[in-house]
């Protein structure tokens, strides 16, 4: 751990507003978007990384400082969305349309209308598709690609080795593309 | 040989050039040897090529998906939620944890309001007549080694019948 975040994490640990302060803007957007793809449709990611950052807060005592802080975090929040998503098992709800990625796709400019169409669909189906790959392959996967986090990391934050590591990616994105191909034909 | 055999081998040899191929794609370091023939592998196989293109699409795919954007009074929000619940780790303990909490501080505050309060349990009258007997050998309650004190009172009594008792007398202990 580095010397700044070490000074960080004692004024977290004081229950200094401002170090909170700082911890949630600069990690807000990186862990409410990946709790959205980790959780999935139907999750009210806010709520949930409102959540993760209070547990966070709430242990800071029990952070030993042996990971980078922002691996702590991504841990605090993956399990968050992943507990989130266990309940929703048991108790399935019906998604609202949308609730899982923007109302409005970006598209490149320049895009024609039906390219725009394809592009879209394309967007809607990897969603689905990762939606439907089973735990723990989502939340590497979600770490590895989207998130672009090294295999340390990763390994840190969903505290297992690299070799484990190694294997779910491997395997996650060989269960992908077969989900993929179902999703868009 | 049947196909199908001679595809086993083959499919081995697929899996784990391609278990290669996903680590070198992201960097890992692999040997050469087993490198430069996942590499060939994919070359020549249109299975593995499929699957390495297949990777790459979706890969784009995951990398497109637009990042989530907190609201502006996201911070401020956590903020007040960190300081109006002030619960600090008890926010993070499972239920059976709070709940044997919730108990032992029960227990606790239970044992120490019984313990504030004064007595009202009564002895049994028989033993309530034992302790008078016993305190009537003690000059005060808490007297230093009274009860000795009251037998050798009762030595030096002619009533105490107590004629093979022999009691040290404080000079020579």
């Amino acid at each position: 751990m580095r010397d700044d975040e070490k000074a960080l994490v004692a004024r977290l640990r004081a229950g200094d507003e401002a170090a909170y302060r700082e911890v949630v803007d600069a990690y807000r957007d990186r862990l409410l978007t990946v709790i959205s793809r980790v959780a999935g449709a139907g999750a009210d990611a806010e709520d949930l990384a409102q959540d993760a950052f209070l547990k966070a807060f709430g242990a800071i005592g029990r952070f030993d400082g042996r990971s980078a802080l922002f691996t702590w975090l991504y841990r605090i929040a993956i399990n968050t969305a992943r507990d989130w998503h266990d309940h929703r098992r048991r108790r399935p709800t019906v998604p609202l349309e949308g609730v899982d990625g923007p109302l409005v796709d970006p598209v490149a400019p320049g895009v024609g209308p039906e390219q725009a169409a394809v592009a879209r669909e394309e967007r809607a189906a990897v969603r689905r598709a990762l939606a439907r790959l089973p735990e723990p392959f989502r939340s590497t996967l979600v770490l590895r690609e989207m998130e672009g986090l090294s295999y340390e990391d990763i390994a840190e934050a969903l505290d297992v080795s690299i070799g484990t590591v190694e294997s779910r990616i491997f395997r996650a994105r060989c269960k992908l593309r077969v989900l993929l191909e179902e999703e868009l034909p | 040989m049947s196909a199908a055999e001679h595809d086993m081998p083959r499919d081995a040899e697929r899996a784990e050039a391609l278990a290669l191929l996903s680590l070198l794609r992201d960097g890992r370091p692999v040997d050469e040897l087993a490198a430069a023939r996942a590499r060939e592998l994919a070359a020549s196989d249109p299975e593995v090529a499929a699957m390495l293109a297949a990777w790459e699409r979706q890969a784009a795919l995951l990398a497109g998906e637009p990042a989530r954007r907190a609201p502006e009074d996201f911070t401020e929000r956590v903020v007040q939620a960190t300081r109006q619940d002030g619960r600090g780790e008890l926010l993070t303990l499972p239920v059976a944890r709070r709940l044997a909490l919730a108990a032992s501080l029960l227990l606790a505050l239970t044992l120490g309001w019984s313990l504030a309060r004064p007595g009202t349990l009564r002895a049994d009258p028989d033993l309530q007549r034992h302790r008078h007997a016993v305190d009537h050998f003690r000059a005060t309650p808490f007297g230093h080694d009274d009860i000795l004190r009251g037998l050798r009172g009762r030595v030096r009594d002619p009533e105490a019948n107590l004629p093979h008792l022999v009691v040290p007398t404080g000079s020579q202990r």
